[in-house]
């Protein structure tokens, strides 16, 4: 896996005839975080998308830290068999609130950063359809997670019955403190910020594309955003009305769930989990659109199968709002057979991306540069996720490691994959774009490996626990099996997990020191977000390429060379030649026909029919 | 390493206990189909994953062939994996009712559950019996006839918690509010097993240390215990 | 807008199939209700979708051989920056922690909430 010796630079593609999107963007994007708020009023007050996608970053990032920390005291309890730590009822809370943070501030409020960010550059918008309450929706989530972790501040401490929060152990008699009532009322501003970034999320994808970005030339990121938006309405709002009914019940005296006077604790199980299945695949959607964007990249190809792709995404979305009570398997109160075949038949779509990406990059020219090492990462982890998740799926065996560690390693998995590594595959490959500079390919290395190793050695073992009997959400296990040899591994695990963090945070750190010269398409990547300048300019766009297929900047980047793309390819190349087979020459594209042709407006002379391609430049990093 | 039943690597007394009943036998039967199956796709795909990022790794600046779709071959790997899902349904479908459905003969033993904050109680109806557990380490131990039917009925005095015998690997939850059953043939083996039951929900506090043992004893063993738990209620009743 | 519409169309006919299903099984109602409400999200952005193609032309977004240049001006009138967000925001949370605090909390959260939705009014052009 090595790489060659740098990335492209402004000009080397003159060399080879292909077209620089440097010649053609704007501005430099020197003029510093161009859109950027500078002052402390002036990030309070933002309205803009990318502003507002840093701060989601940002924040979900701090939450992951937070949570992170909170999973250490619990692999420190873990490591030994009794309790040393911290007692049980510390050790419950933490739990508690490690998962809240983890699902409802760090995942989700990533996918909404990335959407954010990213969404609006890739259809070529000026800013997300409804930008203040964009911003609403940022402080909500903020706030809300504040309140919280304000819960540690609490009499009795913060929530402590677990993320699902079932009564009645969640109600009144069984959790009588204010840290509960927090949580409940955190969540309550978390899922309402949620829902109205779908809102805007979905206003944006209908109504603000540039034109020529028709539906299915949308880049598969801005698809998995779409119904991870619709996903999000659906859900969302099932999980506030559970939560409200919840929150009556312990404070207007209402029986929603009290069974001792009517009231049903199962209906809050399946209210929950209409949500919290789609909650998961909320979490990943966003994520799979990350990676099928790195491996078109760096594997040089099209997205293989777009269509079945965008099929395959949808069917995803769509089954995974009937499969909800395959958490329920073992109340015996639910449909077993609808559930355990609609949550066999979600493998099948999620089977076809994963063939997919492998198709993407197969024949392909394949370089290993961070982005890349991540996607191949989440590729493994996910697909080894994904193959407990055909066994839990299964009440047969369900009825046994429901509830177990087994759960524990199968979520984590898919989670893993999902949010930690294809997550680092985003920061990566972004990164020169939404700061102007790179990350170091060094530190990148080790910060995989380091990231590959501690994720296994914590989360494998775990499967064994599950089938040896090991129940979750318990702060402490009986000496027997190897249940203390293989909690003390997932235990040093977590210590290598935490220092795959350093080699990450010191390239952040490094990276700022280095100057801006990412140039508007590091890369040579694919979708508009990178036909501008680096960091965009504020309302993002001042000339955009032709749109013609679902990589209008590699389409732009070859437009000299006909055998790129050719009928049958693309039928966005047909296009571009008038009657006679003559190629438009690029200047009528880039201004309105009213204007004048200027001197400045890129490559003068015309390419001629039947121009061979020649070899593309180096575009390695150091 | 991996196959067979209880998972384990090192250990002399594995934790898991040997299948108790025969509805556990056929769990574990379709977990090893299941596991093989799992691992087999597995290997499946990281092999490809590593053939592919090998033998197509970066050796020039040549643009490769850019192929954007295959109507044939997605066709067949949708296909595929659909077969495979539905069939892993059918064993699926087929197996999950052994447990869940109410058997069709009446059962040789009724057990009465009680699962409260954070103890467990058992308790034998037909002999007016009851096991309860005391507080931290004072186990409550599950005694049971073998070759025999057990119904178990379960109810819960609080929250939710959930009745996992891991010799059975099967869970039943207990929604308080909502007494529910199930019925199960024990085997062949009696057995000692101190470590097989747990509380699988979470339910609070002590949620980690609410345990129980399951004894299996020869029937006639059982019959024995049975009377002698009588015999001591018994007297401990004439002494209060 | 077709091909949208038709899309959350699809939507709304997927729910309505498997929330049919679902109660021919003999799913819980809290489900079959919640199934079919999903007929109506998607059959809500359905129906806008359609009326929308119904009372315009074709978009140019939606033409294959568009340009940037095709449609030139101003795409839509935006704040730069505003304080309402986050003074909503600020109203909000206090309106719902206030259920756990106290209602004393809640009146000052609808209090702020009123105030910034007077200055919205106010900050809007139309």
């Amino acid at each position: 896996m090595t790489t060659t010796e740098r990335r492209p630079a402004p000009g080397d593609d003159h060399e080879y005839g292909l077209l620089d999107i440097d010649d053609f963007v704007q501005g430099d994007g020197s003029a510093g975080h161009a859109g950027l708020p500078r002052t402390i009023i002036g990030w309070l007050s933002t309205t803009d998308h990318k502003a507002l996608g840093i701060a989601y970053i940002i924040a979900s990032m701090t939450f992951l830290l937070i949570g992170g920390a909170l999973a250490g005291i619990m692999r420190a309890e873990l490591a030994e068999p009794g309790l040393q730590v911290v007692s049980a009822e510390t050790y419950n809370s933490i739990f508690t609130i490690h998962g809240s943070l983890m699902v409802y501030l760090f995942a989700v409020p990533f996918g909404f950063g990335l959407a954010n960010y990213l969404m609006p550059l890739q259809i070529g918008a000026p800013d997300l359809a409804f930008p203040r309450l964009n911003a609403f929706s940022y402080w909500l989530y903020v706030i809300g997670g504040t309140i919280m972790l304000l819960g540690f501040l609490a009499d009795g401490g913060p929530a402590d019955f677990g993320w699902f929060a079932y009564p009645p152990l969640s109600g009144a008699a069984g959790s009588p403190g204010l840290g509960a009532d927090l949580w409940i009322v955190a969540i309550l501003l978390t899922g309402t910020s949620g829902t109205l970034t779908a809102v805007n999320v979905i206003a944006t994808v209908t109504m603000m594309r540039t034109p020529g970005m028709t539906l299915f030339r949308m880049p598969i990121l801005t698809w998995n955003l779409l119904v991870t938006a619709f996903m999000v309405l659906l859900a969302f709002p099932v999980l506030s009305g559970a939560l409200l009914m919840l929150l009556a019940d312990r404070q207007f005296g209402t029986h929603f769930f009290d069974p001792v006077n009517g009231g049903s604790p199962i209906l809050f199980q399946h209210l929950f989990w209409f949500f919290g299945h789609p909650e998961v695949y909320i979490v990943a959607l966003p994520f799979f659109g990350v990676v099928t964007e790195v491996f078109s990249v760096f594997s040089r190809r099209p997205t293989f199968g777009y269509k079945g792709l965008v099929l395959a995404t949808l069917t995803i979305g769509a089954l995974s709002t009937s499969v909800w009570a395959h958490h329920m398997f073992v109340t015996g109160e639910v449909v077993l057979p609808f559930f355990a075949l609609t949550s066999a038949l979600i493998a099948v779509p999620t089977g076809v991306k994963i063939f997919n990406w492998i198709g993407t990059m197969w024949g392909g020219s394949i370089s290993f540069e961070a982005p890349m090492k991540f996607a191949i990462g989440f590729l493994v982890t996910f697909v080894g996720g994904g193959i407990t998740g055909i066994m839990l799926a299964s009440p047969t065996i369900d009825f046994h490691l429901s509830d177990s560690y087994f759960v524990v390693a199968h979520f984590h998995y898919v989670m893993g994959g999902t949010v930690v590594f294809a997550m680092f595959a985003a920061i990566y490959f972004w990164w020169p774009k939404v700061t102007g500079r790179f990350l170091s390919e060094r530190l990148a290395t080790i910060h995989f490996w380091l990231l590959m190793v501690g994720f296994n050695m914590t989360f494998f073992f775990m499967h064994f626990l599950g089938r040896d009997g090991m129940a979750r959400r318990t702060a402490d296990y009986p000496d027997i099996g190897d249940f203390h040899l293989w909690n003390l591994i997932a235990s040093l695990g977590y210590v290598v997990l935490v220092l795959s963090f350093i080699p990450f945070g010191i390239s952040v750190v490094q990276s700022f020191r280095r100057p801006m010269t990412a140039g508007a398409d590091p890369w040579h990547a694919n979708t508009l977000e990178w036909a501008t300048t680096s960091p965009p300019a504020e309302h993002n766009f001042s000339w955009l390429p032709p749109i013609r297929s679902e990589r209008p900047v590699f389409d732009f980047r070859w437009l000299n060379y006909e055998d790129v793309g050719t009928a049958g390819y693309s039928d966005a190349w047909l296009a571009r030649q008038d009657h006679d087979g003559q190629w438009f020459p690029l200047h009528q594209w880039s201004r309105h026909p009213d204007e004048e042709p200027t001197a400045a407006s890129g490559p003068q002379e015309q390419p001629g029919p039947g121009q061979r391609p020649r070899d593309e430049t180096p575009e390695q990093s150091p | 390493m991996i196959a067979g039943t209880t998972g384990r690597i090192v250990a002399a007394v594995p934790a898991l206990a040997p299948p108790v009943t025969d509805q556990a036998d056929e769990m574990d039967r379709v977990w090893n189909l299941f596991l093989w199956i799992g691992l087999a796709v597995l290997a499946f795909v990281v092999v490809l994953v590593l053939y592919v990022i090998i033998r197509y790794r970066r050796r020039s600046d040549q643009l490769p062939r850019q192929k954007h779709y295959n109507i044939p071959l997605e066709i067949t790997y949708t296909a595929i994996p659909l077969v495979v899902v539905l069939a892993l349904f059918a064993v699926t479908f087929v197996t999950v009712n052994a447990v869940v459905d109410p058997a069709d003969q009446t059962p040789d033993l009724v057990d009465d559950v009680t699962a409260f904050q954070w103890q467990w109680s058992f308790g034998y109806p037909d002999a007016g019996v009851t096991v309860v557990g005391g507080p931290s380490d004072d186990v409550p131990e599950l005694v049971l006839p073998a070759r025999s039917t057990v119904q178990f009925d379960m109810q819960s005095l609080d929250v939710v918690h959930s009745f996992w015998i891991t010799a059975f690997r099967f869970k039943h939850d207990i929604i308080p509010g909502t007494p529910s059953s199930f019925t199960v043939d024990i085997g062949d083996q009696a057995g000692d097993y101190p470590d097989a039951g747990v509380c699988a929900e979470y339910c609070g506090l002590d949620h980690a240390f609410m345990r129980f043992a399951v004894r299996v004893l020869e029937p006639d063993e059982f019959d024995a215990w049975l009377a002698d738990q009588v015999a001591r209620a018994q007297s401990t009743e004439a002494d209060t | 807008m077709r091909l949208e519409a038709i899309l959350w169309t699809g939507v709304g006919a997927y729910f309505v199939t498997i929330g049919l299903i679902y109660a021919a099984v003999g799913g819980d109602t809290a489900g079959i209700v919640l199934l079919f409400a999903a007929v109506g999200l998607g059959g809500l952005i359905a129906g806008w979708t359609w009326e929308w193609t119904r009372h315009h032309a074709p978009r140019i977004v939606d033409r294959a051989d568009a340009d940037a240049s095709d449609e030139t001006g101003i795409v839509g009138v935006y704040p730069i920056a505003s304080l309402r967000p986050i003074a909503l925001a600020l109203g909000t949370s206090a309106l719902v922690l206030g259920i756990a605090i106290g209602s004393w909390l809640s009146m000052i959260g609808l209090a702020v909430i009123a105030s910034q939705v007077l200055l919205l009014v106010r900050d809007t052009d139309t």
